[in-house]
């Protein structure tokens, strides 16, 4: 090695060393935005059809609007400190509903228009939402969609051949009006394999459209000895030798002229398979024109169809996964590459101006927002910060103004902090009573034992997570709802109960086995009560914890006596929790009915006025809280810190709170 | 020279595809899978997400075709980040990591260094005891208790720096920082023993004799023999550095490599821990040709075999 190069070495090393210190310098340059909050984690993606999350659900509410939007009832919170959402106007005024409360007719604001100018239309939420429908999308919450006929049978690609009978039938019942979609009855869309993209579902291929006719299976593969996956597997291999023989329809200036006579065609959704006239289609699914309930009659009317009246229908109209996408956008970048901060059009308040992965997704105001004039902030900032200690230490240190979460050990210390914000979610816990077991099948056992919880000490010695004690089954805080509270802690009323029941002190009442799952939070849970219940009534409890899948199966084959519970709610409804106790309802689970109950859940149902149907809701939940074949203990809730000088966010029992109408200070001043 | 380089991308590229092969078998037979959700997705959707990424393919085909991909340097679309590729997160995470890992480099390198000397110029003085307690100290406490601490001292109580997060200089130093002194203690530990070494040579005793001035001792004809162990150290520093930043970007909620890492981990995303494994291999594979690279050009000694 000569000596030249030796000597040059550590000028080498040091120019080098700079020239990466250099580098390693240019990155530190970023002002600080407007707003900031901690979002707890990575958004996992901004495509409104294919996230499922709240955390996801902060971003995407501020880059996009549906048809409506959760928005504050009212300016100021009720007694409980909360303010129920209602679903407001977004880009459609409120919709106009059908006296049968199935046709909804959602006006399109002519304001409306996208982040790049163009006005939304229509034919928008048509493409959007058949996109979440498209079997390749993958949407996790498709399922949102399903009251929508033929939605379900779209997403699932169920196609069933033709039934001349059904068809006749249907022409007979000449109640139905030409436009009214019905069942599918062998219509179907085939895409041909000439896509640009194979992995990009749109741009569509070309398109055939006709009668299914027939399905042609090979036998159906022995699945008996398999386990579920590998049975699922060889099923999915036995479906993709199906060939599809269709009667395909002459189309005419895009209409399809079904009642024409067709040529009949040979599909397969399996290339190795096509051959000679067996043509490789990508998919073979119901018509979406003539069988899924949406429809555009003009650029400015969207029109929905749906299987029967749904009351709560405009909570998922205004959750996100209804959220249109810009067809143009997609189509040109195809998914996911949109959702990059260079390519998206989005239609909300803000649009994103850059992201980095899991540091942060930043958002300026868009200034073709139809409400743009009251967007406060010019940038947000939306931080992923998976450590909720780390959030914590950067709201104390004044680098968030709001945090979506805090360590648990932290509540009692920041429950006096003027930022700590506490509001029941939608979740409840409670315990399940086998009512045909003897001594739960008498009432006045199930109020002894409900009586005798005090729930209060569960909540501030127990779990300490800022939970609130519940005397219902359905959380506070819903729109137009009041809750039907039940008895309440009183050991004395407890004791009296019990001997009016027949067991005086406990005697003669016979050993209660309490059933968990394995969970540290549910033992000391249930270890309380059974003190609790030992105490004030006298009475013996066994605890036994079994693992998951056991514990499911036996609070489905009401293999218990007392059994704990959870339920989240999934919508903002009292039903979504009043309909589980229905007779033998799937998630009943108790064994308890009520005739009475059962009518009120069913006429609230078919009840048009919202006011009425919370009234039959409340009575129902009234019969449920009297006869306690469940005991309520706690709500869940959600915890936020927000800087006091922030304005416009409020309690409520969603946990969102949109950011377009936040306020403070801060607000207007710029990036420094 | 020649051979040196091409010897040692033969071994480079036989050790990535071991740890390739290990690394695919050991994610795919961890308990759990990356489509397991607290809420259940519905069992047909979940189905068509899992056909996407091949999953119900045989193993050995998907091993055959990830492999392919990777060599190609295709990690391929990332499981759980749906808005991104391996590539994407990696080409986003790696300049963090590395602005993060230059910095604690060069402050170790610079504390080590100086406190080291100036321990044994001024041998079993208060300089030397100190320093090297320090450096123990440095050495011993693990460095998410030191990421903890500093956060205490420097954030909450003096105030000087932000608490977390990535953006400006400021965000860097204190995990620069945290994530330098370890190394910054074994550095300032080498460079004395070295020194000490040096000092006692004949050389040195000439180059007093001559009467050159002590600084110009130490620094032109002491440090550079010193040294030696200081470079040859470098090699496992970095492979340190990068690990350790998988605490230190997690205390500092620091969007790098080691945040990306974890998190795809623990989320069970294959492709994305598959990727992150590869360049790390790659990385370290690389920093220690360099180190004995340059080792054979500042040692006339070593051969450059």
């Amino acid at each position: 090695m000569n000596h030249q190069v030796r000597k040059l070495f550590p000028l080498v090393a040091l120019a080098a060393l700079l020239g990466a210190l250099a580098y390693a310098v240019t990155f530190g340059t970023l002002p600080p935005a407007e707003f900031s909050f901690s979002n707890s984690d990575e958004v996992k993606t901004v495509d409104p059809a294919k996230a499922s999350g709240e955390i996801e659900n902060r971003v995407i509410n501020g880059l996009f609007e549906g048809l409506l939007r959760s928005m504050p009832a009212s300016d100021t919170p009720d007694e409980n400190g909360m303010t129920a959402m209602e679903p407001q106007p977004g880009v459609s005024e409120l919709p106009k509903i059908s006296a049968d409360g199935k046709t909804y007719t959602f006006p399109i604001r002519p304001a409306a228009k996208w982040s790049n100018g163009r006005n939304i239309t229509a034919e928008d939420f048509v493409w959007s939402w058949r996109r979440t429908l498209h079997p390749e999308t993958g949407s996790k919450y498709a399922y949102q969609l399903y009251y929508i006929q033929g939605a379900e049978a779209y997403n699932s690609a169920s196609v069933e051949p033709y039934d001349s009978e059904k068809a006749d039938s249907e022409k007979a019942d000449s109640e139905k009006a030409d436009s009214e979609k019905t069942d599918s009855n062998g219509r179907v869309e085939i895409e041909l394999a000439d896509r640009q993209d194979s992995l990009q579902p749109f741009p569509r291929g070309t398109i055939r459209r006709g009668l299914l006719t027939e399905i042609v299976k090979p036998p159906k593969p022995e699945t008996a000895g398999l386990d579920e996956e590998a049975a699922k597997d060889e099923l999915d291999l036995w479906r993709k030798k199906w060939s599809y023989i269709v009667d395909v329809k002459p189309t005419k200036d895009g209409k399809v002229d079904w009642d024409a006579k067709g040529t009949t065609e040979k599909f397969t959704t399996t290339e190795e398979l096509a051959a000679g006239d067996l043509q490789h289609a990508m998919q073979v699914l119901p018509d979406f024109e003539t069988t899924v309930g949406l429809a555009a009659p003009d650029s400015s009317t969207f029109v929905v169809t749906l299987k029967e009246r749904t009351p709560f229908f405009h909570h998922l109209v205004a959750f996100y996964t209804l959220y249109p996408v810009n067809p143009e956008c997609v189509i040109e970048h195809g998914t996911p590459k949109w959702t990059k901060a260079e390519n998206i059009v989005s239609n909300g308040p803000y649009q994103m101006e850059f992201r980095r992965v899991r540091d942060r997704i930043r958002m300026k105001r868009n200034p073709h927002y139809w409400n743009a004039a009251n967007v406060k902030f010019a940038t947000v900032d939306a931080l992923a910060v998976k450590s909720n200690t780390a959030a914590l230490n950067m709201y104390l240190n004044d680098e968030v103004d709001w945090i979506t979460e805090i360590p648990k050990v932290m509540v009692p210390e920041l429950q006096k902090d003027p930022g700590y914000r506490a509001a029941p979610a939608l979740i409840t816990y409670f315990y399940r009573l086998n009512v045909t077991r003897v001594p739960l099948n008498n009432v006045k056992v199930r109020q002894a034992l409900n009586a005798a919880i005090d729930k209060k000490q569960i909540c501030e010695r127990v779990t300490k997570a800022g939970e609130t004690p519940a005397r219902s089954l359905v959380p506070p805080g819903m729109l137009g709802y009041t809750i039907a509270p039940c008895g309440e802690y009183n050991p004395e009323r407890a004791r009296e109960l019990l001997a009016e029941a027949g067991y005086p002190g406990g005697k003669g009442l016979p050993k209660i086995e309490l059933l968990y799952n394995t969970n540290d939070n549910h033992r000391a849970i249930a270890e309380v009560i059974t003190r609790q219940w030992q105490q004030n009534l006298g009475i013996r409890v066994e605890l036994a914890n079994v693992e998951w899948g056991v514990y499911l199966d036996r609070q489905q084959t009401l293999d218990y006596t007392v059994c704990r519970a959870g339920w989240i709610g999934d919508y903002p409804d009292p039903n979504t929790f009043l309909d589980m106790f229905v007779t033998g309802g799937g998630q009943n689970e108790t064994g308890w009915g009520n005739p009475e109950y059962d009518g009120l859940i069913e006429s609230a149902g078919k009840e048009a006025d919202p006011k009425t149907r919370m009234e039959i809701l409340h009575r129902a939940e009234t019969i449920l809280m009297e006869e306690l074949p469940i005991l309520p203990i706690y709500y869940y809730v959600s915890i936020n810190m927000v800087r006091p000088e922030v304005t416009g966010f409020s309690n409520n029992i969603l946990d969102r709170h949109p950011l377009h109408i936040l306020n403070s200070p801060n607000a207007g001043k710029g990036t420094p | 020279m020649i051979r040196l380089l091409l010897d040692r991308i033969v071994t480079m590229a036989i050790t990535l595809w071991v740890v390739f092969t290990i690394t695919f078998f050991l994610v795919r037979f961890t308990p759990g899978g990356p489509f397991m959700e607290e809420k259940p997705i519905p069992d047909a959707i979940r189905r068509t997400i899992e056909a996407k990424f091949h999953m119900h393919d045989p193993l050995w085909k998907q091993y055959s075709r990830h492999l392919w991909n990777t060599a190609c340097l295709d990690f391929g679309p990332s499981y759980k980040m749906e808005d991104y590729t391996v590539n994407e997160i990696i080409a986003e995470g790696f300049p963090v990591s590395a602005s993060l890992g230059i910095f604690a480099m060069v402050f170790a390198i610079i504390l080590g260094v100086t406190s080291g000397v100036v321990s044994a110029v001024r041998r079993y003085s208060a300089y030397d005891y100190g320093f090297m307690t320090v450096a123990i100290l440095g050495i011993a406490v693990p460095n998410f208790v030191l990421g903890s601490l500093a956060i205490i001292l420097f954030v909450f109580i003096l105030g000087w720096f932000p608490a977390a997060g990535w953006g400006t200089l400021q965000q860097i130093i204190l995990p620069a920082i945290c994530l330098g002194l370890p190394f910054a203690g074994y550095i300032a530990r080498l460079t004395r023993t070295g020194m000490l070494e040096v000092l006692n040579q004949d050389y040195i005793r000439t180059a007093y004799a001559k009467g050159l001035a002590p600084v110009n001792v130490i620094m032109k004809h002491a440090l550079r023999g010193a040294l030696l162990p200081v470079v040859s150290y470098l090699g496992p520093a970095t492979a340190g550095i990068l690990s350790g930043s998988l605490v230190l970007e997690r205390i500092f909620v620091l969007p790098g490599m080691g945040s990306h890492f974890l998190e795809g981990a623990f989320q069970r995303d294959y492709v994305l821990v598959m990727g992150m494994v590869m360049v790390y291999t790659a990385l370290v594979f690389v920093m220690n040709s360099l180190v004995d690279l340059s080792y054979a050009i500042i040692d006339p000694r070593i051969g450059s075999r």
